[in-house]
Formats: structure tokens, sequence, C-alpha cells
């Protein structure tokens, strides 16, 4: 028997993820190209600034071989900001994901349809005023490992906490559209706040499906009868009443 | 490798380590939600033809458990309609479009609803299984283990693409999907790294082989 966890990640499993995320470092040694199992590591040659995934970066950092570069996001100027789009421009939705790196062409690549943790989000050259898929995870890591390389970490700590709380707020007020069913979008939500509000909201989501599932087969049984043709084909979702 | 003295080469071995700790993690949490999706509704995955390839290694007088003498299933399976998170990827079919639409059924109306690269959204899982299916959308989770990776083989100094690739983009895994998130039999081609110990080679090989992933290797166990 496997742990009957509930569905969804685990937070561990969460952090997990977002230690792949890439940031940059500057190393205080040399170190050759490793050939891991996720790919070779950058070079590093102090003092040039290089990539590497989070947990490298961090084992690299807690044994003082080398200093992490912030991600722009992470500063505090960029985290007011955000936080006022939260609460002043957009009080109803998130603010928005960082823009794709890769636009897609019309010739498909294989960076269509990658997303976070392999898109670069967090690195040196990553968009500032935008919080990526791993936001909360990635700022609490870095205080926490390396504060000392976060300028004005008080000011950034009080910042992620007021940006939690005001988007805690909203993944509980958008219970309120799972109502009528269909699709709830949650544009610029984190992996985080996806793991805990998962079991609520799907758990509030499917409690209306069932309690209104009569009433959607009425509806959908009176829009049949009233246009056969109305191009309206549900023959193929029957409802499962449960 | 171990027993070289030189201070450098050890930190690499600590790094090396490390990376492996990570896999065995990985592997750990993928295994965990696949046994705990077998157990929860082993009879549905064992009847369900299409579902049984996802599953390897079950004997086959186990396979065929159903009693509908009276025309009742007495099987139930996952929820269909569950809800599941899922983020838009960009369309598949070569129109270099980023949105991906939606036919999606709702209580009050039905309604067709793009949804933008990028964005997340909440919607039942039959509104969006063929999508999820076609790799327009990501299951939330379903990201754990995919990458592509560029692996730079020492000898043949070339870079050779090597894909974990479970399923068509993505490995389903822990995730809400209800039904197909037991994922199929993957195809994985991945170089052996010289300097990952034995044991350890050992070690990913047997996990991924209860994993059901089907591998294709040229690493040698001797």
């Amino acid at each position: 028997m496997a742990l009957p966890l509930p569905p969804g990640l685990t937070p561990a499993e969460v952090a997990f993820l977002c230690e792949m995320e890439m940031v940059t470092v500057v190393p205080r040694l040399r170190l050759d190209s490793l050939n891991l199992l996720g790919g070779p590591t950058h070079v590093l040659n102090p003092p040039r600034r290089a990539p590497l995934p989070l947990w490298l970066a961090l084992l690299l950092k807690r044994q003082q071989r080398a200093n992490i570069v912030p991600p722009p996001w992470l500063l505090p100027n960029s985290l007011e900001k955000i936080l006022r789009q939260e609460t002043e421009i957009t009080p109803d939705t998130f603010s928005p994901p960082p823009p794709h790196p890769y636009p897609i062409n019309i010739t498909p690549s294989a960076t269509d349809h990658i997303s976070p943790p392999f898109l670069p989000s967090s690195t040196a050259e990553s968009p500032p005023d935008y919080l990526p898929y791993h936001w909360l995870e990635l700022g609490e890591i870095l205080l926490e490992a390396c504060s000392d390389d976060i300028p004005d970490p008080g000011r950034v700590r009080t910042l992620l906490r007021d940006l939690r709380e005001v988007r805690m707020a909203k993944m509980r007020a958008s219970t309120k559209e799972l109502e009528g069913g269909g699709v709830n979008s949650l544009i610029g939500v984190g992996a985080m706040e996806l793991a805990e509000g998962r079991q609520f909201i799907v758990g509030v989501m499917d409690g209306l499906r069932k309690l209104g599932a009569s009433r959607e087969q009425a509806r959908r049984d009176r829009e049949e009868e009233e246009g056969e043709d109305g191009g309206d084909d549900n023959s193929d979702d029957e409802m499962e009443l449960a | 490798m171990t027993g070289d003295e030189d201070p450098k080469t050890n930190f690499s071995l600590i790094i090396i380590q490390t990376e492996v700790e990570r896999w065995k993690f990985l592997m750990r949490s993928y295994l965990r939600s696949r046994i705990a999706k077998i157990d929860k509704h082993a009879l549905y995955y064992l009847s369900t033809p299409s579902l049984r390839f996802r599953m390897t290694a079950f004997p086959e007088k186990m396979r065929d458990l159903n009693d509908n003498v009276m025309g009742q299933d007495m099987i139930g399976g996952p929820d269909e309609q569950g809800g599941v998170f899922v983020r838009g990827l960009g369309a598949r079919d070569g129109s270099g479009e980023g949105t991906v639409v939606v036919r999606s059924h709702g209580r009050d109306k039905d309604l067709e609803i793009g949804v933008k690269r990028r964005e997340v959204v909440v919607a039942r899982w039959a509104d969006v299984r063929e999508q999820v299916e076609d790799g327009e959308w990501s299951l939330f989770e379903g990201r754990l283990m995919r990458c592509d990776v560029v692996y730079k083989n020492e000898h043949e100094r070339q870079l050779r693409r090597c894909h974990y690739q479970f399923s068509k983009t993505q490995i389903p895994d822990t995730s809400s999907d209800p039904t197909t998130n037991l994922c199929p039999p993957h195809k994985l081609t991945l170089p052996r790294p010289k300097h990952i110990p034995n044991k350890h080679a050992i070690m990913i090989l047997e996990v991924l082989a209860i994993c059901g992933v089907e591998y294709k290797t040229r690493w040698s166990m001797t």
C-alpha cells in the first residue's frame, strides 16, 4: 500500500521542483563541466556569472563556494510594484506571469511547449515585475539560504508575506466563480498556492457539480429539444450521475 | 573515482551523489503516486483494456475480474468529471497559435473558452482530457519528470539529445487526473554517464523497471 496522500503534490515535492529552476551564481572556485543525469553543468570560472540549477547553487553556497545573484523580481522595488498591481490595479485577479521566453513560431520547435521549472524565470536576466510560477518557494529558499546576497532581506521578507496574504485571499475568493461550473481561470497562480488550495478547490468544484447534476442534465435535455440543429453536440458527454 | 584524493574531484563526487539522491526522490514520489492509484482503482485499471497496458507486469489471470451478470458493472472507476488543474501549453496543430480552445460544460451554460499559453485553469477532467493527451495542455504536476536533456557524450564528443519522454510530451504522475494519470509505459533512452557508480545505475534501472518504464540503454552492468 502506498501512503494515502491527497491528490496533487506534497510541499516537499513542490520544493523539489522549485530546486530545478535555474539561478545565476557568481562562483568562487573553478569547476569544470560535470555530466550529470540532467545534462552537463555550466563551467564555473570565477568571477564570471553562470546559470546553475538551484539545488546545485545551494550546495555551492552552503560551502561558501559561490554567491547567488537574486532574480530581478525578488528585489524590493520589483516586489513593491507587484504588490501594487495585486492590490490596486487588478484587485480581483493574480498579477500576470512572466511572458513566455520562447515565442511560438510557425515551425514547431522543442521550446514551444516547455513550462516551469524548465523555463528560465529566475536567472539574473529574467524580467522584473512578474512573479514566476515558483515564486513563493524560491523566495523562501533564497531568503533562508543566502539572505546575505539579497539587498534588504527584511523588506523582501515582509513584501513576500504581504503578497502571499493578498493572493491567498484571491485563491479563496476564486471558489465563488466555481458555482456555475465550466472552466475557471487562475492565470498567474503559483505552485505552492496550487498545492495548498487544490484539495479545497477541487472539493468545492466536485461537490457543486454533484449537487447541480440534475439541473445541468435538465438544461441539456431542454437545449437539445429546442435546437436540434444548433450544432450543440453533447452526445459524447453523458453526465455520469454520481 | 572514490579513491581519488584530489579535493576538487571529491567535490564533484559530492555533486554527483546529490544528483543521484534527487533522482531517487523523484522516482520514489512517482512510484508512490502510481501505487496509490493502482491501490485505489485496481479493478478499474485491470478491467479496462485501454488502461491495462499502462500497468506492467500483472499476471494474466488477474486481469479479468469484472462480474456484470446483471448488467450492472461491479467496478467503480475514478470520477471522470472530477476537477483538475491544467496549464495551457499552446496548440499542437502547427498553426503556431498560443491559445487552445476548450468546450467546457457547466451547470448553467456550456462555453467555449480560449486558454492562453501559461494560463492555469480549473476544469472538469472530461472537458480537457483529449487536449491533455494531445499535449496541448499539461496537467499541472504532469511535469514532474519531464525534461528534454542534452547530454554530452564524453567519448563521441558530440551532443546527443536524450528524451525522458514519458507518454507523448509529458509525464503524468501524481496529479489529480483520475484515469490516465496512470501513464502508459514509457520510452526512455538514457546514455550511461561514465561516473555513475554501478550500484546507482542498477538502482535507477530497477526503479524504472518497477515504474513500468521501458528503457533502451546501452549501459553495461558489469
